[in-house]
């Protein structure tokens, strides 16, 4: 009888492993779960980010550690592509994961996205439809907590409700704040519908968490615990026994004889090595890290895919001085959105566009200019006072297609804290996505014409949205794909794979709480088998 | 965050922050009254926080060795020019001096003094204060100062204080199928418009006299 | 002749099946104001009278019983008669005693008519819910309950009073609702070391678990209106003054916010009536600068990911103030979504219990006037940290020489549901009832030879 250490074991505590070493641990399933960051809680990292100079740095208030460095650590990420664009994403390494730092846009994929090279055909499809993970995505919406109005046309084609639910969201929608109004006022009899955008900052108290009260500031964590983040599915899986080990780099997944994975060794700061056996083995380390280890490990790379299809919503970004006042800042960092291009049939062509419509509080976007023009006073003081009022930004979410030499790979020489390899990417946008900047151009243009706008950025350069797909690809043939229709290794049979890496298409929505959908439905095939 | 102290945990190549440290942090009492004084009058705020002060002033002394007697000429400009708002103090002064004066005024408002970086760990931003970051106030009734929400739930769908709502259709607040409909097509774009969005113009004026957005504004007349 | 003498006879049966529908609005109505459903109710299911919620006491957990009218577990087999001697006497239709959790020292007191419409509500107006409840089972010596005969005989005694009306505002119809349906005493008055209500100190303070139900007279009600006092009762939020937390929101939420606004400014009349002003009044303390408690980023691990080394101060500015305001000065909205602290009751109480218990479990209260919701900090602090955050906010928001100890957060969370005293040392319960007893008898004694004494002159 084989002694383990554990049922499963998860290399990862975000969303995704967070949610799915809960489910298994309210199945009886024993769990310990990796995280190789430190834990800390919500109020000290509002404290962190309120004693920081860099404030719009999403990163800066949570622990950037030697052994555990986030995205922006100095060479820790070594990219090279294109030569108009420089390959950023935005990652931490800390209990509960990146969506402690995100705005929660909570959109499900539509069920044309699950079929973009049938229908459109371009890139690949998924292995399964929409209706196969339609019920997670219900119960994803159900532990996240998401907002949404379930009349909504979110595919932007003068449907009825679009896509199809089999319940409707599990809060209401919040109020829409006054620029909201004001866009859909100027935009709408240009064509463009502004909607609804489903999110998980709860309208009203909702398992323990208050109602969102617009303290603007999703980004970099909401101070008072309105919007989702992973650490709340620590909490749960913790109070439930799950074993969660900070500090803990998972380094290497050792492969036994019958091709089983045996274990996971993972190293502490002091660089003691720890060896775990367990029946199943998730790795939920997002989508850099993960084929990383992978790769280190020499496991699960039979398609050579592993790594490979690196997607992000690399898209643009337009901020304006509108003619009236807008006074974005009110309610929480992002309302509404624009999915009137999210479908159509130029994406046989080129990348869909969804609109974003940003609201943070602009003061400290307008003041230094003004300050460098050497404005003092009451003078300086009206100044910030008018530009606060009017600024305005609207940036594009563009889809990428999958491309081997999109791809990450653990750095050749470069050594982390813990004697780990860095990251070396490559990463190259395709003409999929250069090929929708003249749509993308001509909206801009209408929405500046709308308010009659002064330009502050022209979109002519390329954004991240920090949205890592494909790197560990799902597919239905073993020698293009990395994972089968259940997140499963096609190469060793109790490997699961819980991360945005798996998608094999971008689409233009974020796409956590689909990989949340991803980590429940893997969670219940776990379940199943254990 | 002050970056320095993580890199010292970290194995980062090359320290991108260096900062001249001067002898002693502590500065005689009655440059930091000066400095007070200073900052108020180029603020035009009469209860701004000493404590803050104090560490603005000690921050500036270290990142600039020769800040104390800038600041000191400065101050004795400023003394021999009768009291005047910030703006027109500002007018009255020397160009040294001004840079002097914005170097006071900047993280006053800004709450930091440097360049933070956005999408990198390392930067030379050094934390002020953020309670006092003078940037929020002329907004406060408005917006709030980040994390720190004034309202609850669902304000935001108010006309703000002051604001003269356009007309609007009366079911704008709704969302979903209540909500008022778009036009079904998207109207085409004007060229002085795109010559903007393309970063060839900032303002329609500018655009208007594009040589391409001339003519083609023409061809369409 | 005959006929008619029947129909005569049967009237009043007739009447008692088919009770009119104002003797059970009435009914239901004084079910709410008497919060029957706050002990009563089902937390399997959340139906409000079918029992089995447990109600624990220091003397281990009471199971409150189904009093629908189910006629297998409920009270479906009680006549008026029955009903009556509940309320008055604490007595079950089998003769048996109550446990005075159930505050029939505070029914006693109803009219009639009062106790009537309740029976006719409950009897009719509620459906019958065969839930069975399990018995209530306390520690030797308390199982037996005719020393309640002993306990009543001492401390049960009712009170003339007229019930007044639901929709005229009169200070005696205040005190009916107090004494009785309120049975506010419960909680808001002291209890002697036998747990009955100190009637000398009726409504001066007492404990609910590790709360504490505060003073309603004028030594902490004196700065109150009648107005302040019925809106708190309606929607358990008085901005600058208080919050219902704990057990008074649900009671605010289950009881209070559906009577009507003259019963709210009755019982606020008459509890205005009780007592005397403070010899020191005390004014709010004077809002403070901010202190320059922002230190810029921590400089080692531990002082980026935890709380250690941070003021009571700081921990307020991370924890709290991204609701209650860096100075304590709430939200600025109309009305007042997150409240203000400064000078309010739970931080200028001279007993820190509510602000420690407030700010470890949180506030989830719901009524007409929106759900108001503050979450939980207990798991989300160490007590040290907790302890040190409550000390700055009782001497900053409050009064400057009012601080609280991490002695004082450790006894207020981990308070002690069950007397240990009384449950580990029965027999000496036993043996203080059995003192009682005979003081009783010597006291009696004496008193009869005094007065043959006197009489026999």
């Amino acid at each position: 009888m084989t002694h383990y250490d554990a049922d499963v074991v998860i290399i990862g505590s975000g969303a995704l492993g967070a949610n799915a070493a809960y489910q298994l641990a309210k199945a009886g399933k024993s769990v310990i779960m990796l995280e190789a960051g430190p834990y800390i809680p919500r109020w000290k990292v509002v404290d962190n980010y309120r004693n920081s100079a860099s404030k719009r740095n999403w990163c800066a208030p949570y622990p950037n550690l030697p052994w555990a460095p986030n995205s922006y650590s100095d060479g820790y990420i070594e990219a090279q592509g294109d030569e108009d664009f420089q390959y950023v994403t935005s990652f931490l390494k800390v209990a509960g994961g990146s969506t402690r730092h995100w705005a929660s846009a909570c959109w499900r994929l539509l069920p044309n996205d699950f079929k973009l090279k049938s229908v459109y055909g371009v890139g690949r499809d998924w292995p399964i439809a929409y209706e196969d993970l339609e019920p997670w995505y219900l119960r994803a919406e159900r532990e996240v907590g998401v907002v949404g109005c379930a009349e909504e046309d979110q595919s932007g084609q003068g449907r009825d409700a679009w896509p199809p639910r089999s319940a409707p969201y599990p809060l209401p929608p919040e109020a829409k704040p006054y620029m909201v109004q004001r866009m859909q006022a100027k935009l709408g009899p240009l064509g463009y519908q502004v909607i609804h955008e489903p999110h998980a900052r709860v309208s009203r108290p909702y398992d323990g968490r208050p109602a969102c009260a617009g303290n603007n500031n999703c980004e970099p964590v909401c101070p008072i615990g309105a919007m989702y983040s992973g650490d709340m599915h620590v909490d749960k899986a913790v109070a439930l026994g799950v074993d969660l080990r900070t500090e803990s780099v998972a380094w290497k997944l050792e492969k036994g004889a019958t091709n089983r994975i045996v274990a996971v060794h993972y190293r502490r700061p002091d660089g003691r090595d720890v060896r775990l056996s367990a029946k199943a083995f998730v790795v939920a380390a997002h989508g850099l890290e993960s084929p990383k280890l992978l790769l280190m490990s020499e496991v699960a790379n039979s398609s050579d895919q592993v790594g490979r299809n690196l997607m992000d919503h690399t898209g643009l970004s337009m901020t304006f001085l509108a003619d009236e006042p807008l006074w974005t800042g009110r309610g929480s960092v992002q309302h509404g959105s624009i999915a009137t291009r999210r479908d159509e049939p130029s994406r046989a062509q080129h990348s869909a566009i969804r609109y974003s419509l940003r609201n943070l509080v602009p003061n400290s976007d307008v003041t230094p200019a003004l300050l460098k023009q050497g404005l003092a006073g009451r003078e300086l003081d009206a100044a910030i006072r008018d530009r606060a009022s009017r600024i305005m930004n609207i940036s594009t979410m563009s889809e990428t297609l999958p491309s081997p030499t999109n791809r990450v790979i653990p750095h050749p020489t470069r050594r982390d804290g813990a004697g780990l390899p860095t990251l070396q990417v490559n990463y190259q946008l395709d003409s999929y996505v250069r090929g929708m900047r003249p749509q993308a151009y001509r909206d801009f243009a209408n929405f500046l014409m709308a308010f009659n706008g002064e330009m502050v950025e022209a979109p002519t350069g390329w954004r991240n949205q920090y949205h890592i797909m494909g790197t560990t690809i799902m597919g239905d043939d073993p020698r293009d794909s990395v994972v089968d229709a259940h997140c499963r290794s096609w190469d060793h049979a109790n490997l699961f794979i819980a991360s945005t890496g798996v998608m094999p298409t971008s689409a233009t929505v974020n796409p956590t709480l689909t990989g949340i959908a991803l980590a429940l439905r893997l969670a219940d095939t776990l379940i199943r088998e254990l | 965050m002050n970056r320095r102290h993580f890199l010292r945990l970290m194995l980062a190549s090359g320290i991108i922050i260096s900062v001249p440290v001067t002898g002693s942090l502590a500065a005689p009492a009655d440059s930091e009254n000066r400095f007070h004084r200073v900052s108020q009058a180029l603020t035009g705020r009469q209860q701004l926080d000493p404590a803050i002060s104090q560490r603005l002033y000690a921050l500036l002394t270290r990142q600039n060795p020769l800040f104390p007697q800038r600041l000191a000429q400065l101050a004795e400009r400023l003394s021999r020019v009768e009291a005047r708002p910030p703006e027109a103090l500002l007018a009255a002064l020397s160009e040294e001096d001004v840079d002097t004066a914005l170097a006071i005024i900047t993280p006053w408002y800004l709450g930091y003094t440097g360049n933070p970086a956005t999408t990198r760990a390392t930067d030379d931003a050094q934390f002020v204060s953020f309670l006092s970051a003078l940037m929020y106030e002329p907004t406060a009734d408005i917006t709030p100062r980040p994390s720190y929400s004034q309202r609850g739930s669902d304000y935001w769908q108010a006309v703000p204080d002051g604001v003269t709502a356009p007309p609007m259709p009366a079911n704008i607040h709704a969302w979903g199928k209540a909500s008022p409909r778009a036009a079904s097509s998207v109207t085409a774009p004007q060229p002085a418009w795109l010559a903007m969005v393309e970063g060839r113009a900032r303002t329609h004026a500018e655009a208007l006299h594009l040589p391409d957005v001339a003519e083609a504004t023409n061809d369409a007349l | 002749m005959r006929t008619a003498t029947l129909f005569l006879l049967l009237l009043p049966v007739l009447a008692l099946a088919q009770p009119d529908s104002a003797v059970l609005k009435r009914g239901e109505y004084l079910a709410v104001a008497g919060d029957c459903s706050a002990c009563h109710r089902n937390p399997e299911n959340g139906h409000p009278f079918s029992g089995g919620y447990r109600i624990s006491s220091p003397l281990g957990d009471i199971i409150a019983t189904n009093i629908t009218p189910s006629r297998v577990n409920g009270i479906g087999n009680y006549s008026l008669a029955d009903f009556r001697r509940v309320m008055r006497e604490g007595r079950r239709r089998d003769g048996r005693y109550l446990y005075p959790a159930m505050p029939y020292t505070a029914f006693a007191s109803l009219t009639d008519e009062d106790i009537a419409a309740l029976y006719a509500w409950f009897m009719t107006g509620v459906p019958a819910e065969d839930h069975p409840v399990p018995a209530t089972r306390l520690p030797f010596p308390f199982s037996v309950r005719a020393m309640m005969a002993l306990w009543n005989g001492l401390f049960l005694s009712a009170q003339p009073l007229a019930s007044g009306s639901a929709d005229a505002v009169s200070e005696a119809r205040g005190e009916y609702l107090v004494k009785t349906l309120g049975h506010c005493g419960s909680c808001h008055s002291p209890r002697n070391v036998l747990m009955a209500e100190k009637s000398a100190d009726f409504l001066r303070g007492g404990e609910v678990g590790s709360w504490q139900a505060p003073d309603l007279t004028q030594a902490r009600l004196y700065a109150w209106s009648e107005s302040e006092l019925a809106t708190y009762l309606k929607t358990g939020s008085l901005p600058g003054k208080a919050i219902a937390a704990g057990e008074m929101a649900t009671v605010v939420e289950n009881s209070f916010s559906h009577l009507t606004d003259s019963d709210r400014r009755s019982v606020a009349r008459y509890l205005l009536t009780l007592g005397h002003a403070p010899a020191d009044v005390q004014a709010p303390p004077p809002p403070h600068t901010i202190a320059a408690f922002e230190r810029g980023p921590g400089a080692t691990l531990s002082d980026a990911i935890g709380g250690e080394r941070m003021s009571g101060a700081q921990l307020y500015n991370a924890a709290c103030a991204s609701c209650h305001g860096a100075q304590g000065e709430g939200s600025r909205d109309v009305p007042q979504t997150f409240p203000r602290l400064i000078g309010t009751s739970a931080v200028l109480n001279d007993n820190p219990a509510n602000l420690i218990m407030t700010v470890a479990e949180g506030v989830d209260r719901t009524t007409a006037s929106g759900h108001a919701f503050m979450p939980a900090f207990s798991s989300q602090m160490s007590s040290a940290e907790l302890a040190r955050l409550l000390d700055y906010v009782s001497t900053q928001f409050g009064r400057a020489d009012r601080h609280i100890t991490e002695q004082q957060v450790n006894h207020t969370l981990r308070h002690s549901r069950h007397s240990l005293w009384l449950q580990r040392a029965p027999w000496a319960g036993a043996g203080l009832i059995a003192l009682l007893i005979c003081l009783g008898a010597w006291r009696y004694q004496s008193r009869k030879r005094s007065h043959h004494e006197s009489t026999s002159l």
